[in-house]
């Protein structure tokens, strides 16, 4: 009866080993990705004032010294003919995008990270979604990039203490906005998921738009951080 | 006395007369001049206009620098290889240069002529992936900046000729990337500088390929 039960107490912690991670294993780094995200916060600061000859006449230029002249070899440094020149100019951008190798694991797809606000309480749906893979049982995490237990940060996610004004819902897995940790790593747990199934979560954002902040363009950049349990 | 002792006399009198009488005098009268002094204004555009243009950020591998299209004080701006996911500030990307006579000053505005465009994969958003900021030694792949976006006008030309034509109401105040408030004569060539850096936000979902667009940059007087 003894050496039965020795048996069942050894089956018992054989099982436990292998089909918890957790009896011996530890979370380990595989990667990491940013995705930043823009406010603006409206109305703008900068008002528009349409230009019509009425306002250029009404408006002359101050330097009578700048003349109109018929002979351009009299022309000096100080006189300019009396014409439009170039009002255009353009320049080409290009960019060669490379695979990222670490993609398979985790990354992050931008769907609307131009986040236009009103003074109050904004929200946006699936501003970015978040793709999680890993050979062994992981876990995503997230916090405000910049941030640390003692550091500095301004609106929308500041730096602890402040709390984030900047706030997330991860669709199908919370039901509430959470501020953005804001203390740097290890910051907060998303989502989770087992060895080698994927999942893509689409994150729902909230910002909160206090009346003392200017209306202007402001940032915010969150680290999402991939490990694995091994 | 003879007629001969006369004679030189009487040759030279006529010249003599006539060298005391003169020219006739000029009429003496006025002109009032009256000129408006039209507006101008011209604008330059200068990629990579400073030593130390192109790309920072991105993974360790590979090393951000600029592509071979970048070339000091023209060329493109190129950032070279730049991997999904990951965020890039080109520093010195382009100065604007105006010159004006509007005591009044002027606006420039920037837009893309259109979205990213690729021989293979299509097009790619540019309004959530390349953003503008002035130029500034405190900038990071993370600073605050503003999305090119892409123009609703009516794109003319294309390559070095590519521009945008707007109707009468002028670029769209969301393109707004400078304003100044005087003339600019008096300042050294008589113009005003402004540079600016661009920030790139790669999504991970980007296509891999090559990608390019054309930014447009308009000046207006106030």
């Amino acid at each position: 009866m003894k050496r039965i039960g020795q048996v069942l107490l050894f089956a018992v912690a054989a099982a436990a080993v292998a089909g918890s991670p957790a009896w011996a294993g530890s979370w380990h780094q595989l990667t990491s990705k940013n995705i930043s995200v823009t406010v603006t916060v409206t109305p703008s600061p900068i008002a528009y004032a349409p230009h019509t000859v009425a306002e250029a006449v009404a408006h002359p230029a101050p330097h009578p010294e700048v003349l109109a002249q018929l002979d351009p070899a009299k022309l000096s440094a100080y006189h300019m003919v009396a014409q439009a020149g170039p009002t255009q100019g353009n320049v080409p951008v290009t960019i060669n995008v490379q695979a990222d190798p670490t993609a398979q694991y985790l990354h992050i797809t931008a769907n609307n990270t131009i986040l236009n606000a009103g003074y109050g309480t904004n929200t946006y749906t699936c501003a970015y979604t978040v793709f999680a893979n890993a050979p062994y049982a992981w876990r995503v995490q997230d916090w405000v990039y910049g941030t640390s237990v003692s550091g500095t940060g301004s609106f929308p996610t500041f730096n602890y203490p402040t709390q984030s004004d900047l706030a997330w819902l991860a669709e199908t897995v919370t039901t509430t906005y959470t501020a953005f940790a804001n203390s740097g790593s290890p910051g907060e747990q998303v989502f989770t998921g087992t060895a080698n199934v994927s999942k893509s979560i689409c994150i729902d954002l909230q910002l909160k738009v206090p009346s003392n902040i200017p209306a202007g363009t402001y940032a915010a950049t969150i680290t999402y951080n991939l490990q694995y349990y091994y | 006395m003879s007629t001969r002792r006369w004679l030189p006399a009487l040759l030279l009198a006529p010249a003599l007369i006539a060298s005391s009488i003169g020219p006739a005098p000029a009429a003496v009268g006025s002109v009032e001049a009256t000129w408006k002094t039209s507006v101008i204004i011209s604008m330059s555009v200068t990629p990579n206009f400073q030593s130390g243009y192109g790309p920072q950020g991105g993974p360790t591998s590979p090393t951000p620098a600029p592509g071979p299209s970048a070339a000091p004080n023209g060329g493109w701006i190129d950032f070279g290889k730049v991997v999904q996911g990951y965020n890039y500030l080109y520093k010195y990307a382009v100065q604007v240069s105006v010159l004006t006579n509007d005591s009044n000053g002027f606006q420039v505005f920037a837009e893309g002529s259109s979205d990213f465009q690729s021989a293979s994969s299509g097009t790619w958003p540019i309004n959530m992936t390349l953003f503008w900021l002035p130029t500034n030694s405190g900038n990071t792949p993370f600073s605050a900046a503003t999305p090119f976006e892409k123009t609703s006008a009516t794109v003319t030309g294309s390559g070095s000729t590519t521009g945008i034509t707007y109707g009468a109401g002028g670029p769209p105040m969301s393109a707004l990337v400078w304003t100044y408030g005087s003339s600019t004569i008096g300042q050294p060539n008589n113009a005003v500088n402004q540079g600016f850096d661009y920030q790139l936000r790669l999504s991970g979902s980007a296509p891999v390929t090559q990608f390019s667009v054309y930014v447009v940059y308009t000046v207006v007087a106030k």
